[in-house]
């Protein structure tokens, strides 16, 4: 062996022969310790018996304290029996269970500070629980890996709360904040085909604002626009949470009313003009007052096959029977 | 997604009356094993029915599902992969889910970690434990490997649609349907366990129906 | 009327009865087979099988029926019943109504042998 030449050149040298002499064995016991994932290994009756460095950081936990402890006294209290379950499922059914963050957040509460971004109150983190099976098919222990997915939780927080931005603005009318036509009519079939299912009747309310064409041409467009954000905002309150209330057109608005008969359904239209008819919209110095015509259908579920004809005869009958309050005098309710 | 490997085509749905036979009785020991699993994790009286198998062509799976199907069906999905590799779906109706529910967590549970989560989980824990046996013990009996991914609740179920969106050339896939009765001192409610398979996966079953027929029949 | 003893394999899938039936060796064995309850405890009054093996969840005449009856014909007779649902419940029951004994199915090939290393002693040299 020659003089090595340099100080860099002896440490390669002997870096060299250390690597040389570790036996496959070795390698694969030192990934497990030193591998990305958490990893513990408990034996038939959950005990621990290896425990890798990852998972006592990511655990806040050492590997002499976790070794020849039951995993389940290792996690936190109020998740012990979900663990124990899934320990069950490995050890006693020789089938792997699944920790997952989406339910649980995490085995053992770890505090993350996220100084920027998004705050997360703790590490969320997935665990899976995997039998150790012997040649003969018998469980001899079992093979816990934890993983931190706080990155992509974050992630799916962010996607989510994007998704139902979009949603929300997709399905709305920009003016008003009512629900648009695309979202009512998508709604519609939906409910008659629950209607049919479920035989429990729904209905629709086709409102029109009297005389608004006056309205604007008098008071201006913005006093026509301030009056149609004031109304769907009286209408929302005047019906119940799973009532659907969507600007139809021009100064048109459309109410779905779920699991509700025709005789509950003019009960809420006439509560719904009266309510309009007492409304003050402010605009400039003014209060600008308004009425609505209403026509109340039931909706048609009769015809099985042809559902989305059943929607449009109903928004027919119903429009008609606006016609009708018009007909007769404005501000007032008739039913199909 | 255009494939440009040189496999053949998928197989065209080629199970015979034989495989099907070989199926119901892989599918009877499948779901006995699940039975005896769900009692002894929720340490309690668990039966489940011999279930009613059928296999179709994946192009079908939507007409079959339509009246079994509604908006209140909880759908539990769990990709598994190996020889036997596809979609697995455990669907569980609202009814199931209450009787279930109060089998698998006590009463301090469930205001712990609140009734939502807690229907999650035990929709997770329940079609995890179902899905493990029913294609568990088709690769175990086939001889086939198979290795399960995490299960998760769909949230807005699977499209049963009428649409042919990604059923064109994998529409003859051979998907089992597989429907059972569940029982609990609860209860009972029906289940039902889907598998539909990837293409290559759908080859390799055949060929091993095949095998498993000879080795019994000669 | 044959010397070799005899085995009755019940289940009503032909399958799993041949999972069974091909594991017994026809040199030392009779094979019968019923695919219902009724079939088997028929058989079993008629041919007074040595050995039976027996189906729990058969929709003509269920397992348990079938037990009830066969023990009934005859109270010593070797009943091993095969289940894929081993509860603890349904053990118990069988043994009870006086089962030898509850496997698992398919039948492991060594329980198998045991079982019928039991029925004629093992086999021949």
């Amino acid at each position: 062996m020659s003089a090595p030449t340099s100080v860099s050149d002896d440490v390669l040298e002997r870096h060299n022969d250390v690597v040389h002499l570790a036996s496959p064995a070795q390698l694969a016991q030192t990934a497990l310790r030193q591998l990305e994932v958490g990893i513990a290994i408990v034996d038939a009756k959950g005990v621990v018996v290896e425990w890798n460095d990852r998972l006592s950081a990511l655990l806040r936990c050492s590997r002499d304290d976790a070794i020849g402890e039951p995993f389940v006294l290792l996690v936190d209290d109020d998740k012990r029996s979900s663990v124990r379950r899934k320990l069950k499922s490995a050890l006693t059914l020789g089938q792997t269970a699944f920790f997952s963050h989406e339910s649980y957040g995490h085995l053992v509460q770890v505090d993350v500070q996220r100084s920027l971004g998004h705050a997360v109150d703790a590490m969320k983190q997935d665990a899976t629980f995997s039998p150790l099976l012997a040649d003969d098919g018998t469980v001899i222990g079992a093979c816990i890996s934890v993983n931190d997915v706080t990155p992509q939780h974050l992630v799916q927080q962010a996607l989510e709360q994007a998704n139902a931005q979009l949603r929300y603005d997709i399905g709305r009318d920009p003016l008003t904040g009512a629900f648009n036509r695309g979202y009512l009519m998508s709604q519609l079939t939906k409910t008659a085909a629950a209607s049919r299912r479920h035989h429990q009747p729904a209905c629709v309310l086709l409102l029109d604002v009297d005389h608004f064409k006056m309205l604007n041409d008098t008071e201006g467009h913005l006093a026509g626009d301030a009056a149609l954000v004031h109304l769907a905002g009286c209408l929302v309150d005047a019906v119940r949470e799973e009532d659907v209330v969507a600007r139809y057109g021009g100064e048109e608005f459309c109410v779905l009313l779920p699991n509700t008969d025709v005789d509950g359904a003019m009960v809420t239209a006439e509560r719904v003009r009266a309510a309009v008819e007492d409304m003050q919209v402010p605009f400039e110095e003014r209060t600008l007052r308004l009425t609505v015509s209403v026509g109340v259908a039931l909706l048609d579920v009769d015809d099985s096959d042809a559902n989305d004809d059943g929607v449009e005869r109903s928004l027919k009958a119903a429009d008609a029977a606006l016609y009708d309050a018009k007909r007769t005098g404005r501000n007032r309710v008739r039913r199909a | 997604m255009t494939s440009v490997d040189v496999h053949p085509a998928p197989a065209a749905l080629e199970v015979t009356p034989d495989h099907l036979e070989a199926l119901q009785e892989i599918m009877n020991v499948a779901i006995g094993r699940s039975s005896s699993a769900l009692a002894s994790l929720l340490d309690a009286f668990v039966m489940l029915s011999v279930p009613r198998i059928r296999v179709l062509p994946l192009r079908d799976l939507h007409s079959h599902l339509k009246d079994l199907v509604d908006d209140e069906t909880f759908v539990v999905e769990q990709l598994f992969h190996g020889e036997l590799s596809g979609q697995g779906l455990v669907l569980f109706s609202k009814e199931g889910l209450a009787v279930l529910l109060p089998q698998v967590f006590s009463d301090d549970e469930l205001r712990t970690i609140g009734r939502e989560q807690a229907e999650t989980e035990m929709l997770l824990e329940v079609g995890n434990l179902v899905m493990s046996a029913t294609a568990g013990t088709c690769a175990e009996q086939l001889h086939g490997s198979l290795t399960f991914c995490a299960p998760k609740v769909l949230q807005h179920g699977v499209s049963f649609d009428d649409d042919d969106d990604g059923v064109e050339d994998g529409g003859d896939r051979a998907t089992l349907l597989m429907e059972t009765h569940l029982e609990t001192e609860e209860g009972s409610t029906r289940a039902l366990v889907i598998l539909v398979q990837d293409a290559h996966s759908n080859t390799w079953l055949v060929q091993a129906l095949d095998t498993f027929l000879q080795e019994l029949f000669g | 009327m044959s010397a070799l003893p005899r085995v009755l394999v019940t289940d009503d899938s032909r399958i799993a009865r041949a999972s069974i039936v091909r594991q017994i060796d026809k040199t030392r064995f009779t094979v019968l087979q019923a695919s219902g309850g009724y079939e088997a405890a028929d058989l079993y009054a008629e041919h007074r099988p040595d050995f039976v093996f027996l189906d729990l969840t058969m929709p003509e005449g269920d397992g348990y029926e079938a037990l009830e009856k066969i023990l009934g014909i005859d109270k010593d007779a070797r009943v091993v019943v095969v289940t894929a649902d081993i509860q603890p419940k349904a053990r118990q029951r069988c043994m009870d109504l006086g089962a030898l004994d509850v496997v698992p199915k398919p039948v492991p090939s060594d329980i198998c042998q045991k079982l019928l290393n039991a029925v004629d002693g093992g086999a021949s040299a």
